[in-house]
């Protein structure tokens, strides 16, 4: 059996850099939210060794050595919605940090967020509608 | 109170059809404004999109021809009543044994 | 006086040379009156289609009208009937101020009447009843 997103409630409350507390937030009717998990920081530690042509060791071909340092890299929330009334350029949240939470009755997610980018078009016959990208910076 | 339709008059370009049936209909494109903060088993959300132009369409007995892409004033009266400038976008006739000449014409009202 | 569309059926059949040749103006309406000889020609409507518009009604009805061809034999009535058939199918146009749009044959059977079955002296008879579909024009006042 499936699970549905319906009934969700999207937030997002930020402020922009700088020395003055000018906070932003999302006005918008959420219709697609998906989270690109961050990847795991891998280092390739296969040495030119393999195959033991030089001094003899053990590591067999076509093995690579990879090894996870335990840290993080990646990692985005796009966010994809239709434009409310009173809902303003979505540029003005380009830039700005804060945080970002999504509760729906199957899931949630809440995490600390960097607004990189923000799009919005308008056609004929269509509702205006945008998407709105968030890089993640909460690793935990 | 039902209402009989007896009485429905038809008027196109200046001519009067005799109507066997008129049938006016509107429609409206609605965009779908659905979005996920609609809670589960909700109901869909619309808001109003472009409006079709009405239309009206008619099966008539008589020998004239109607032409499609013709403008005209367009009249209905009786038990209830449209007016203004149509188009008639679809017209055909015909005829077989034993019966009348019948027409149908369908016209979108500016 | 309101002209009636049988009428112009009456005036069609007996200034027939085929048909008058057979009964003369032996041509009655529903019912034969006493005295009459055979061979006649009986008519009568069967059914009526009357077809309105929005505006009231169109005063063209389709009507179904049954003309049987009598005679002492079987040969004659049915000669009576290809008489009747030549004068009215296909025939339009006005007459006595009725004018008939479309006349068809539609349908054609023979049938027998033996009178002394329930005692009457009378002698057999054949009929053959055929039923013609017309749209005419009827009084609109």
């Amino acid at each position: 059996m499936g699970v549905t997103a319906q009934g969700a409630t999207f937030l997002y409350t930020g402020r922009l850099p700088g020395p003055a507390f000018v906070q932003v937030s999302f006005v918008g009717s959420v219709v697609g939210l998906s989270v690109q998990s961050p990847q795991a920081e891998v280092a390739d530690m296969t040495g030119v060794g393999v195959g033991g042509v030089f001094r003899g060791t053990h590591d067999p071909v076509g093995h690579a050595v990879l090894v996870p340092t335990g840290s993080w890299t990646g990692g985005s929330v796009t966010v994809d919605y239709l434009k409310k009334p009173g809902g303003g350029d979505p540029q003005s949240l380009v830039r700005s940090y804060g945080s970002l939470s999504f509760a729906s009755p199957s899931h949630n997610v809440t995490k600390t967020v960097v607004c990189e980018s923000a799009s919005e078009e308008a056609r004929t016959g269509e509702l205006v509608k945008g998407s709105i990208t968030f890089r993640l910076t909460d690793f935990t | 109170m039902a209402v009989s339709a007896q009485g429905l008059t038809f008027t196109f370009a200046g001519s009067t059809l005799t109507v066997t049936s008129v049938q006016v209909s509107d429609s409206q494109d609605l965009l779908d404004a659905t979005h996920l903060g609609i809670a589960p088993n909700g109901k869909r959300e619309f808001v109003g999109g472009f409006a079709t132009n009405r239309e009206v369409q008619i099966d008539y007995i008589s020998s004239t021809i109607l032409t499609a892409g013709i403008s005209g004033a367009m009249s209905v009266s009786g038990p209830f009543a449209i007016s203004g400038t149509a188009t008639c976008s679809a017209a055909s006739i015909g005829g077989s044994v034993g019966d009348f000449v019948r027409g149908s014409a369908t016209f979108r009202l500016a | 006086m309101l002209i009636a569309p049988e009428k112009h059926i009456y005036l069609k059949l007996i200034s027939s040379p085929g048909v008058a040749r057979l009964v003369g103006f032996q041509i009655y309406p529903i019912a034969v009156p006493s005295g009459a000889t055979m061979p006649f020609v009986v008519y009568k409507r069967a059914s009526i289609n009357r077809e309105s518009s929005l505006s009231g009604p169109m005063f063209m009805p389709s009507v179904g009208l049954q003309v049987a061809s009598w005679g002492l034999t079987h040969s004659l009535a049915r000669e009576l009937a290809d008489e009747v058939r030549l004068a009215l199918d296909g025939a339009t146009g006005t007459l006595s101020g009725v004018t008939i749009h479309d006349m068809r044959l539609t349908s054609e059977v023979d049938d027998f009447l033996d009178p002394t079955e329930v005692g009457a002296q009378l002698p057999p008879a054949y009929e053959v009843r055929q039923l013609y579909q017309i749209r005419w024009s009827e009084a609109t006042s």
